[in-house]
């Protein structure tokens, strides 16, 4: 039987909407600066002097946040386990690199974003010789809700269809409920690069949610609580 | 809907991450890590591990290739092959009417070969059929999500009314409608074929993502067999006769009053609205055009000619999407579809031809017809924003004044504020 960790029930919104308290999240001392940049440099020179340790510290310390963006990102992807072992495994060859501690659950979160990225344009690239890609874990479990599902499913093809930087950016701003300057940090690009790619994803999603008037049913009758008409 | 709205859904149905899934996760890194440091420290153990995994994916591939093999089916000899069915913890025998009530959660209904079927609330299953060679099932009514299992050498079939599901080894989603003989299929993974009204041709082949939909019958479809005074009984009912399927498919071809116009529909249908539906609108374009439907756009119902247009727009043909857009709003004016035509027209002239006045035009019809509704925030804004950058101002004041009113919350809400704050100062005579 698979139990749900309820921090991680995903719908729940863990990253917080100011940059500031994203950081929090993954550092229970934020709001001490000083703290936060021991923490980070006791992580690091622990990765680097025994790595096996090392590395369940760092899984542990930022497991729940690395799945979750990176679930919101792709939606559940077949691969989702393989991009988050290579996010870890990206995270422990490179950490030496690490020039401010206090800033490690940023650097974090950016690999993490790249990760899913790569994931993303690895699959638009499949797309075009595959007829069908392998289904995302979201839909595979039969068990589940079926209108959740049907959901998901409406909603894939709507992600799908937003070139890989715009979805990031839209579920980021949107999903992950970032600011424009965290988006902008996160992602390597300037605030008004972050902001332009969010209008133009925002326009394209409305273009295509227009076309998809049972996605907007699911969301309404999800909204008002699940009620079915 | 807004992104927001879309977003929270979207976050709400996704799937929890769980600890046994955060568990392997973590076992996997330290495998990672440890391989990594055997590798620097002692290369022969390095190469020993290698050997190991080669052997486990050895064992793997002879245990999945094992997998591939046809079994019989589970808890059955292999003489016998007699397949059993169970709703609810009840067995349910062949020719019985399993009906879901109304409680929110789905009636699971179990093969015994490891098949399951997902009944939905309000809907009604018939299973006419339980062979050894072959299942057949009716879906009176409602909806119901099929998982069926795979290499069993069983031939699957789901009548709905008149058209017939036939299934190899798939998952996929069956809704149908007896009242308007309506027909939904949608195809997850596997393979099915859909056949038609005639119960031979013609017939769709849908492949995983694919999706069947029905044209409606212009009157309504005599009541399945059976199905009415049995509807309200809880499952399982008493066993009916095997086979009731096929008379009453044959009976319904007899009826050959709508067999051949519905014949035409269900081609045409799959042949273009699929396609723009499942968002390839040049393909749709290109089949609907090798059809001649571009050059008979009169002959389409209003939801077809505005889905015409749509993918015209989105294909990239804006001025086939005028021309589509301007015959719906000609041959079905006052339609809901002709008033999102009117909508349309505004972004085409706003967005594709630059041509303002049109576009102003277009959008201050849209509001007349549809003051209230979904689209009608999004017209607002767009006037607002055409009005400021054509230096009305005032009008544009107007407008967001008008966005407000409606849409105090709206995306726009804080523009439309500022608008108005701006055409007040304009307006105060300079001390």
């Amino acid at each position: 039987m698979r139990t749900p960790i309820p921090h991680l029930a995903l719908g729940l919104p863990v990253s917080s909407p100011d940059p500031a308290e994203a950081g929090q999240n993954e550092n229970a001392s934020a709001e001490d600066d000083a703290s936060v940049e021991a923490q980070g440099s006791a992580l690091i020179a622990l990765v680097q002097q025994d790595p096996e340790r090392g590395a369940t510290e760092l899984f542990r310390r930022f497991s729940v946040s690395v799945n979750q963006l990176v679930l919101h990102i792709t939606g559940g992807d077949a691969e989702h386990d393989d991009v988050v072992q290579s996010v870890f495994c990206t995270l422990m060859n490179t950490i030496q690199h690490v020039r401010e501690p206090e800033k490690l659950a940023a650097w974090v979160r950016a690999v993490a974003v790249n990760a899913a990225l790569q994931q993303l344009r690895k699959q638009r690239f499949r797309r075009l010789f595959l007829k069908r890609l392998p289904e995302a874990n979201a839909t595979r479990s039969f068990v589940q809700d079926v209108e959740a599902r049907d959901l998901l499913r409406r909603a894939h093809r709507v992600l799908d269809r937003l070139p890989p930087r715009e979805r990031v950016v839209f579920v980021l701003h949107h999903v992950e409920a970032q600011t424009l300057a965290s988006i902008a940090e996160t992602c390597g690009y300037s605030v008004p690069t972050a902001k332009r790619r969010l209008a133009r994803a925002n326009r394209r999603f409305q273009q295509l949610v227009e076309h998809e008037p049972e996605l907007s049913e699911l969301v309404r009758e999800r909204s008002r609580g699940g009620k079915r008409k | 809907m807004t992104p927001e709205q879309f977003s929270k859904a979207y976050a709400d149905a996704l799937p929890a991450v769980t600890r046994a899934q955060l568990r392997a996760q973590e076992a996997r890194l330290l495998a990672s890590q440890r391989a990594r440091s055997l590798h620097r420290t002692e290369p022969w153990r390095w190469r020993a591990a290698a050997t190991a995994l080669m052997l486990a994916a050895l064992i793997a591939l002879s245990l999945d290739l094992a997998s591939v093999v046809p079994r019989p089916l589970d808890g059955v000899a292999s003489g016998s092959r007699e397949l059993s069915a169970q709703m609810a913890g009840r067995a349910a025998v062949a020719g019985a009417l399993l009906t879901a009530g109304d409680a929110p959660t789905r009636s699971e209904i179990a093969f015994s070969e490891g098949t399951r079927v997902l009944l939905q609330p309000h809907s009604t299953l018939r299973l006419a059929q339980l062979g050894p060679e072959r299942v057949d099932l009716e879906l009176v009514q409602g909806k119901l999500e099929a998982r069926v299992h795979k290499h069993t050498g069983l031939r699957w079939t789901i009548a709905a009314g008149p058209f017939a599901v036939h299934v190899v080894g798939t998952e996929f989603t069956l809704a149908y409608d007896a009242e308007r003989a309506w027909l939904r299929v949608e195809v997850t993974e596997g393979r099915v074929r859909v056949t038609g009204p005639t119960g031979i041709t013609p017939e769709v082949v849908l492949d995983p993502g694919g999706r069947f939909e029905s044209a409606e019958s212009p009157a309504p479809a005599p009541p399945p067999v059976a199905a009415t005074p049995s509807a309200s009984q809880a499952a399982p009912a008493p066993p009916l006769p095997l086979a009731t399927l096929e008379p009453q498919r044959t009976d319904r071809l007899r009826t050959a009053d709508d067999a051949a116009p519905r014949k035409a529909t269900f081609r045409t249908r799959v042949a273009w609205q699929s396609l723009a539906r499942a968002g390839d609108y040049v393909s749709a374009l290109r089949v609907a055009r090798r059809s001649g439907v571009d050059e008979q756009l009169q002959a389409l119902s209003a939801q077809d000619l505005l889905l015409f247009a749509d993918s015209a727009r989105l294909a990239g043909e804006p001025e086939l999407a005028e021309h589509a857009y301007l015959a719906l709003r000609r041959s079905f004016a006052g339609s809901a579809e002709g008033r999102v035509a009117a909508f349309s027209l505004g972004r085409l002239a706003a967005e594709v031809t630059h041509d303002e006045p049109r576009a102003l035009r277009w959008f201050e019809a849209f509001l007349a017809e549809s003051p209230v509704g979904e689209l009608a925030a999004g017209a607002r804004a767009r006037l607002m924003q055409l009005y400021a950058s054509s230096g009305e101002l005032r009008l544009a004041a107007a407008v967001a004044r008008d966005y407000l009113a409606h849409d105090p919350a709206g995306p726009h809400a804080a523009s439309a504020a500022a608008l108005v704050a701006r055409a007040a100062a304009a307006s105060e005579p300079a001390p």
